[in-house]
């Protein structure tokens, strides 16, 4: 409430303040009405493109792989993500882009997801390879069940289509296991059959150790069939914490320096254990490691915070740049 | 001797560990299928017959039979036997599983 100033000084302070605020309403009401004028001559898309920001074009990195060029699609990552926590408008542009890589993509889902659960998704737009043979591939592996696009899916026969969840889903590592079973042959030999236990500790792992309790926990899942190597290249992923983190946390290692990478073969060999102190758990990365040394699977590749591992080059290595999640990649072959 | 045929009996797609994981858990087979037979305390021995689905996480054997053990004691579980023509080493690691319960 005003004070009323009933002293000779204070008294002309207040009619002062009285014009000047008189004044700054007609200006302000002088303003609105030229402005109203003026968007009462425009049509509808007119007027909204007037409050539309253009959006910032961001290249994709031609090589769009996270196992062939890991650092810089994970710097491209970064560098969007910053462009995006300043509120600025992002396309990303995949015009250019020369490869285009099934696990490249699921990172694409997952981060926009996550950014999506912080509000940034009406801040993100992108367009389509220019590539035929690579924009078909976006349209058949299911991206776009994901994304709004007028864009329109395709079908492939040798890419099963994106799957995601929340949970462990036994008939969607069903699917996965007929798929391929459907292109490499019946499993006679039933030892082989580890494509169904395979994707169910991927699955077990992401909702168990990935995530606290109170957060979403989603993975990803895609599967393709490669003639040139005659075999099915699966990728699983999620966007929680990774292996190293998780590792690290319940053995309480923070005043231990021991590398993400050595953390991810060291869990795979079942030397440090589950996140959650129960001693009877996590066993899921030491079986996946068991049907690897078995030959059950080849070309393991788990990419996890800093560390990255390959099995067929046995290399651990760090990046430089943080991966959020843990991506795990390999192979099935006919023979 | 009764007869636990996971494949027709529960689920040709056995799950992860627990109810909250996801269907056809551990959990819920250890639930439903073994722990009555054990508080019946027949002592009739049981077969389990680990053929014809399509596979089995670690999560699922380690608490279907390991949560067994924890809970009724590694003794009572020499019960059960196992059939896995398929897959024989999967006997083998239940057996694993069921042992690690009395180092704990």
């Amino acid at each position: 409430m005003k004070s009323v100033y009933k002293t000779k000084k204070l008294l002309k302070y207040s009619i002062n303040r009285a014009s000047n605020e008189s004044k700054r309403r007609k200006v302000s009401k002088a303003k609105k009405k030229l402005r109203n004028t003026a968007n009462n001559n425009l049509d509808y898309s007119e007027r909204r493109s007037r409050s539309f920001k253009e959006p910032i074009l961001m290249t994709v990195p031609s090589n769009f792989s996270l196992l062939k060029n890991r650092e810089e699609v994970i710097s491209f990552f970064h560098d969007v993500s910053k462009a995006l926590k300043k509120r600025l408008y992002v396309r990303l542009d995949l015009r250019d882009i020369t490869n285009l890589e099934p696990e490249a993509l699921l990172y694409l889902l997952s981060w926009m997801d996550s950014l999506s659960l912080k509000g940034y998704s009406k801040y993100i737009s992108g367009n389509t390879p220019k590539n035929s043979a690579l924009k078909s591939l976006l349209a058949c592996s299911g991206f776009y069940q994901y994304v709004h696009t007028a864009e329109s899916l395709g079908n492939n026969e040798k890419i099963l289509k994106i799957k995601s969840g929340t949970n462990v889903q036994n008939k969607v590592a069903k699917s996965v296991k007929d798929f391929a079973q459907k292109y490499l042959g019946e499993f006679k030999d039933k030892k082989r059959s580890c494509l169904y236990p395979t994707i169910l500790e991927c699955m077990a792992n992401s909702f168990n150790h990935a995530y606290k309790k109170t957060e979403r926990r989603k993975w990803w899942l895609m599967a393709v069939m490669d003639d040139v190597e005659d075999c099915v290249h699966f990728t699983f992923l999620d966007n929680g914490r990774g292996i190293p983190r998780t590792v690290a946390r319940r053995l309480e290692l923070s005043e231990i320096k021991i590398s993400d990478s050595e953390l991810i073969l060291s869990a795979l060999k079942g030397e440090y254990r589950t996140r959650t102190k129960q001693n009877w758990r996590g066993k899921g990365l030491p079986k996946i490691y068991s049907y690897l040394t078995n030959g059950d699977i080849s070309n393991l590749v788990i990419i996890s915070d800093k560390g990255h591992y390959e099995s067929n080059s046995g290399m651990v290595s760090q990046t430089k740049t943080n991966f959020s999640g843990t991506l795990l990649s390999w192979n099935y072959t006919r023979s | 001797m009764k007869t636990i045929t996971i494949a027709t009996d529960f689920s040709t797609t056995p799950g992860a560990r627990y109810y909250t994981d996801g269907d056809d858990s551990g959990q819920e087979f250890r639930e439903k299928f073994l722990e009555p037979e054990f508080k019946s305390a027949s002592g009739e021995p049981i077969l389990i017959d680990l053929d014809g689905a399509e596979g089995y996480a670690t999560s699922f054997l380690e608490e279907a039979f390991g949560g067994l053990a924890r809970i009724f004691g590694k003794n009572a579980c020499t019960r059960l036997h196992f059939k896995s023509d398929e897959e024989p080493n999967l006997i083998e690691e239940i057996q694993g599983y069921i042992a690690d319960v009395e180092k704990e």
